[in-house]
């Protein structure tokens, strides 16, 4: 081995090595950067091409990165591809890379200290707080000023991120938490469905009378496993007329061991006395509604639209066999309060100036216009072509009695693959928001207070239950709030 | 001053040979060192610098975005100041415990079960070892429908005119935990046995036998004591990646019910990954870090005196 050989490789050891370090320490938003800097590099040649010609200079090349779907949901790409195309060819300053990554709050955290989530990204109306506390998404108020359709957004829809007077989100839909219903079993037992404006008891008792533990059927599938079991529940609560926290002289205090949470942990505790809810309580998310598309349960909670689109989409139940019931109230006549929810696009708080007003630009860009309808209705022909269904969202970003909204209720009434909602429960259910403080942590310790209630075998202190739940969460997470 | 200068003298004139010697030996191991400076720099980055990071991120308030805050002792004492921490030490000691008691002998027993025989020794090996290449989605998704109150196990036991069981209590989430875990496992270790195993000399064998010793002797007398050390091995890894589980407790049962499966390593997940809270996270992963490292100093010195004995 001669002296040159062994220099040689050591070089391209120690370039393989650095090419290896780089390698890991790329991320989205530096790339926007390497772009920008190019681009700032190349401006005084490019201003002086401009002074020369005397034109106005070249707007700044801008590179953002757009939320895409998952590989298999090649129609919903197909169209975020062609809507891509559609604003660079009136934006060539701007160059879009689309890129899967599906906000999950048990990542955020990591993508954000990687600077890899999208420019442009879709998140929950849970987490408007979360992510403005930490600064992890951009305060969009001054586009939204100088945006013309801004004062035609659905008020409701838009204040899970109006936070203290500032927007930092735009709605792409939203949803109340309701009941979806498998009518077919109980048209297989012989049993009348119950009423819409349903009570509490009334819920129990449909939920015997097609409960079936012997073939696996449940009356009921309740999230009992993480932070869902929480949120689950909360829906009672709130239908109760309860709270999960006050806010009052800068204080946060907890507000859910009430009669109202009582009575709704006594609710929970009938549902298990009368054996309408599986045995393995350790249902998430998910499992609870694969377990009810398996036709494993006769009621689930969910959101509006997600439970359906699950059942008949993935699930290959009949649209014409799963209802949607507003939450039960306490007693008849009574409010049907559900959790609200919802999607919205937010845009990363890392990006520079520059991204950010590209990345807004980019999701506002066909709103209230006749391209999104057409994107709607080019969906649902793809649909209807692989024999799904649509299934629209109780609320949109638009107000329904608008010019627009009409123009959208005219694209689903020309299809008979879209699923229509009873217009009793639009009349019936309310919705409304989460807490706004701490609420994950609320959430994970009413998992444990609902799981010793599912897996007890005997009488429990219920409000003593509520009372310690309370305490802890009040001491280790509401005490520790600064509320601005 | 004769004591300084004497020394000096002879250093001055091996210099050259010392710079020589270091030159053949820097030549004579230049490509091996080429050849290790790869894993070096990878285990320096991924494994050594965030040790070091999590020691340090253990006393600041974590803020990857907006910049990190010193807070001392703080994250120790909030750590050390709740309830969910101690409960997640007993079990995770429990689950240590179900898990020797249950599963550490099923890999041995395999292994001495396979080298007993004179047939099918090769397909025994890789049905043992199947288990260890499913895919943890599909073990999971399976072990959930084995369980259920309609599946299979719940099934048979009630075809035998028996009560079902109810895997999902509190009383028995961490041992059907303990099942799954021990079922997925053993192949592997069992693997590292039957090695073992080989390495016995076959002449032992053959004399226990003229001794008039059987399969129960045989096993007793030259098995057992042939794998001794590989056993306390595997013991202390065992012992230290049950310290450290949380996977299954969390997809099977998120960490219930009622914290019945909240072991260590799942509540310092939940501290960092559902409340950010990556300073608590990293103070309980460097108290953790401590016990592991005492513990195997520990046994490193039971095993020395062991062998010294």
């Amino acid at each position: 081995m001669n002296k040159g050989k062994s220099k040689r490789a050591l070089a391209y050891g120690g370039m393989a090595m650095f090419v290896l370090l780089a390698g890991c320490g790329g991320n989205a938003n530096t790339e926007n950067t390497k772009t920008n800097s190019n681009a700032s590099a190349n401006a005084p040649t490019e201003n002086a091409a401009a002074n020369v010609q005397e034109e106005a200079p070249p707007a700044e090349k801008v590179s953002i990165v757009a939320y895409a779907y998952p590989p298999d949901k090649t129609a919903e790409n197909a169209a975020l591809d062609a809507r891509i195309k559609r604003f660079t060819e009136k934006n060539p300053n701007v160059s879009i890379t689309p890129k899967y990554w599906k906000y999950e709050n048990s990542e955020i955290a990591i993508k954000m200290a990687s600077n890899s989530a999208q420019t442009e990204f879709t998140t929950w109306a849970t987490e408007g707080k979360l992510l403005t506390d930490k600064k992890w998404i951009a305060d969009l108020s001054d586009y939204m000023a100088s945006w013309p359709y801004a004062k035609d957004l659905n008020a409701f829809a838009t204040k899970p991120f109006v936070i203290e007077g500032k927007t930092y989100g735009i709605p792409i839909d939203a949803y109340g938490m309701t009941i979806t219903v498998n009518k077919k079993i109980f048209e297989d037992k012989g049993v009348p469905l119950p009423p819409m404006d349903w009570t509490m008891e009334e819920f129990i008792e449909a939920a015997k009378s097609v409960n079936d533990p012997a073939k696996g059927i449940a009356g009921f599938i309740p999230m009992g496993k993480g932070t869902e079991a929480g949120w689950n529940w909360t829906n009672f609560l709130y239908t109760a007329g309860g709270d999960i926290q006050t806010v009052a002289d800068g204080k946060v205090t907890a507000a859910f061991n009430s009669e109202a949470g009582l009575k709704a942990l006594q609710f929970y505790n009938d549902l298990k006395v009368a054996g309408v809810i599986p045995k393995q309580w350790a249902l998430g998310y998910g499992d609870a509604l694969a377990m009810f598309n398996q036709g494993r349960g006769a009621m689930v909670m969910c959101g509006s639209g997600n439970a359906l689109d699950g059942a008949i989409n993935q699930g290959g139940i009949s649209k014409d066999d799963v209802l949607i019931y507003p939450i039960p109230s306490v007693s008849k006549g009574g409010k049907h309060i559900g959790v609200a929810g919802g999607n919205y696009k937010v845009i990363n708080g890392l990006a520079d100036k520059a991204q950010q007003k590209a990345a807004f630009d980019f999701v506002v860009d066909e709103y209230f216009t006749q391209e999104y309808l057409d994107a709607i209705d080019q969906q649902i022909v793809d649909q209807k072509s692989k024999n799904q269904v649509y299934v629209p969202q109780l609320i949109n970003y638009w107000n329904d009695d608008s010019e627009y909204g009409k123009k959208y209720q005219a694209v689903l009434d020309k299809h008979d693959n879209v699923y229509k909602y009873s217009p009793e429960l639009i009349q019936l259910m309310e919705s409304k928001p989460e807490a706004t403080y701490e609420t994950q942590a609320y959430y994970a310790e009413m998992a444990n207070v609902i799981q010793k209630v599912l897996i007890s075998k005997g009488d429990l202190d219920l409000q003593k239950l509520l009372d310690d739940a309370a305490a802890k969460v009040q001491k280790e997470n509401f005490d520790k709030v600064k509320v601005q | 001053m004769a004591m300084q200068v004497q020394p000096q003298a002879p250093a001055k004139a091996d210099a050259p040979l010392a710079h020589a010697s270091l030159g053949r030996r820097m030549k004579k191991y230049a490509w091996g060192s080429l050849f290790l400076l790869p894993a070096v720099l990878i285990f320096l980055l991924f494994l050594w610098v965030p040790i070091a990071k999590g020691i340090g991120y253990s006393f600041y308030q974590v803020d990857f975005v907006n910049g990190n805050t010193f807070v001392g002792l703080q994250n120790y004492q909030e750590v050390l100041g709740n309830p969910d921490f101690y409960t997640a030490i007993k079990n995770t000691l429990y689950y240590m415990g179900l898990a020797l008691v249950i599963g550490f002998w099923v890999p041995i027993a395999m292994a001495i079960g396979v080298s007993e025989l004179k047939w099918f020794r090769g397909p025994a090996r890789i049905i043992g070892y199947l288990p260890s290449i499913i895919p943890a989605i599909v073990l999971y998704g399976m072990w959930q429908w084995f369980y259920d109150p309609i599946g299979p196990i719940n099934t048979f036991l009630n075809f035998l005119g028996l009560p079902s069981f109810d895997f999902y209590s509190k009383e028995h989430a961490m041992f059907s935990l303990v099942i799954l875990e021990t079922w997925q496992n053993f192949g592997s270790a069992t693997l590292i046995y039957i090695a073992g195993l080989s390495a016995i000399p076959k002449d032992m064998y053959e004399a226990a036998e003229l001794d008039g010793a059987g399969v129960w002797g045989r096993i007793r007398y030259v098995t057992l004591p042939g794998i001794k050390n590989l056993i306390l091995l595997l013991l202390v890894l065992q012992l230290i990646s049950t310290s450290q589980a949380f996977q299954s407790q969390l997809i099977m049962f998120g960490g219930g019910p009622d914290n019945g499966t909240l072991t260590y390593l799942l509540l310092t997940t939940r501290e960092a990954f559902t409340y950010f809270n990556f300073g608590k996270a990293s103070a309980m992963g460097v108290l953790m870090f401590v016990f592991l490292v005492v513990f195997s100093l520990l046994t490193i010195k039971l095993r020395k005196g062991d062998d010294a004995a």
